[in-house]
């Protein structure tokens, strides 16, 4: 990549002015732009440029950022608490990386399927399942709001038909 | 080699400083090597321990906010206090080792806190917080640039990202003759007209932080300014070679005799 003060493989730090001042900085992982459009470390790494482009390799920051719950991170939670219209979560892990500290998560009625036809939150989740969701909001000061209606974090639970009470596939 | 800045028609002599004025403490750098993420910072005889929590779900009683926080926590170390100066025979001073004020500890984690939010990306954080612990073993002067130094180093290596390190120094102003002694000691402090202590991002070359607890005319302010940047160009790269060293596999620890 053109315009790197630094060789490939060096070690920065925070602060090391990486590209000069231009009209579009690129924006790379483990940078950030100044106000005067220059692009600096933020992180303690490695420059890397391959294929997909210049970065800051930082293996304590991507442990760091793993820990980090954002809108669209898949989390892992266990049901502690069941409502007519919410089902509250203590998260257990994040994008598959373990949460060392404690969070919790909702989710509510709305967010439990796609389909029309709402099920009753009781027949779905039970205290003490291990549930897959996907972070749809950041929520309160409390918890995060949680969606499990994408096939890739449904239960395997399929509506009854007929009315009758859901059954797990 | 900085100079000792004077007025050449001096009425009387400043108080003879213990070390040379424009030099700096002997400074040590250590990162743990363990996943516990904590640094220790010896500046000559202040030692601060500084370790880091979370990130974790922030205190609803601070409100929500999509931007992150980080807290910061200072103690005194239960029996801490200055070691006992020695005298010019070498034999312990007769005065009792002075005792560390807790009332000093919410003032001191403010000031840390302020000085170190210009460099923090805080909206890396989302919602979550992080706290910084620090905890003072021994205090012989320069307690805010030690416990600067320390939070700088520990969010660095935790990969906490940052605009850029964090440098600080202490400098104490003689009004008569005028004398800037870099980064000095607690007698030196005591004796001292005013005190000022600075942080500085040494690669912005900008200021996160200037206080001074004294009377400072506006010409020494400037001259004091100026040799905080030169002085913390140096604790900068001494930051740098510790951080880089330990990316790269290397020594963790990194001293420095902030000689002229």
């Amino acid at each position: 990549m053109s315009g790197l003060l630094l060789p490939p493989g060096s070690l920065v730090s925070p602060g090391l002015l990486l590209c000069p001042s231009s009209a579009s900085p690129p924006s790379l992982p483990g940078t950030y732009v100044t106000p005067s459009n220059e692009v600096r470390c933020s992180v303690v790494g490695r420059l890397v440029v391959d294929a997909g482009g210049a970065r800051v390799e930082s293996g304590r920051h991507d442990e760091l950022r793993g820990q980090i719950i954002d809108v669209g991170s898949l989390v892992l939670g266990r049901v502690s608490r069941v409502t007519p219209s919410a089902a509250t979560l203590e998260l257990l892990s994040v994008s598959s990386l373990p949460l060392l500290t404690p969070n919790s998560g909702t989710v509510r009625l709305e967010d439990v399927t796609s389909l029309l036809e709402k099920p009753e939150l009781p027949d779905c989740f039970r205290v003490g399942d291990l549930i897959k969701a996907r972070v749809v909001s950041l929520g309160d000061s409390r918890q995060f709001f949680l969606s499990t209606a994408e096939d890739e974090v449904r239960r395997g639970w399929l509506p009854g038909g007929g009315g009758g009470r859901l059954r797990r596939a | 080699m900085l100079p000792i800045l004077t007025s050449p028609a001096a009425s009387s002599p400043a108080p003879a400083p213990s070390t040379a004025p424009n030099s700096l403490r002997l400074l040590s750098l250590s990162l743990s090597p363990l996943p516990a993420r904590s640094s220790l910072v010896e500046l000559g005889q202040t030692k601060v321990l500084a370790t880091l929590h979370g990130p974790h779900r922030g205190d609803p009683e601070l409100g929500f906010s999509d931007e992150g926080r980080v807290n910061v926590f200072f103690k005194f170390a239960a029996g801490a206090a200055r070691e006992p100066r020695l005298t010019a025979a070498g034999a312990p001073a007769a005065a009792p080792a002075a005792r560390m004020d807790p009332a000093t500890e919410v003032p001191l984690a403010a000031s840390v806190r302020e000085a170190l939010l210009p460099s923090l990306l805080s909206p890396f954080l989302k919602k979550q917080q992080l706290d910084l612990h620090l905890l003072c073993l021994c205090d012989d002067a320069g307690l805010l640039p030690a416990s600067l130094l320390a939070c700088s180093l520990l969010l660095a290596a935790a990969g906490f990202p940052l605009t850029d390190l964090t440098a600080s120094i202490q400098v104490a102003v003689h009004a008569s003759p005028p004398l800037y002694v870099l980064d000095p000691t607690a007698a030196e402090a005591a004796a001292a007209a005013c005190v000022c202590t600075a942080a500085y991002l040494p690669s912005l070359g900008e200021f996160s932080h200037f206080e001074a607890d004294g009377p400072l005319p506006a010409a020494a302010e400037a001259k004091v300014r100026r040799l905080v940047a030169e002085a913390a160009g140096k604790q900068g790269e001494m930051l740098r070679a510790c951080l880089e060293g330990r990316a790269g596999g290397g020594d963790r620890r990194a001293s420095f005799d902030g000689g002229e």
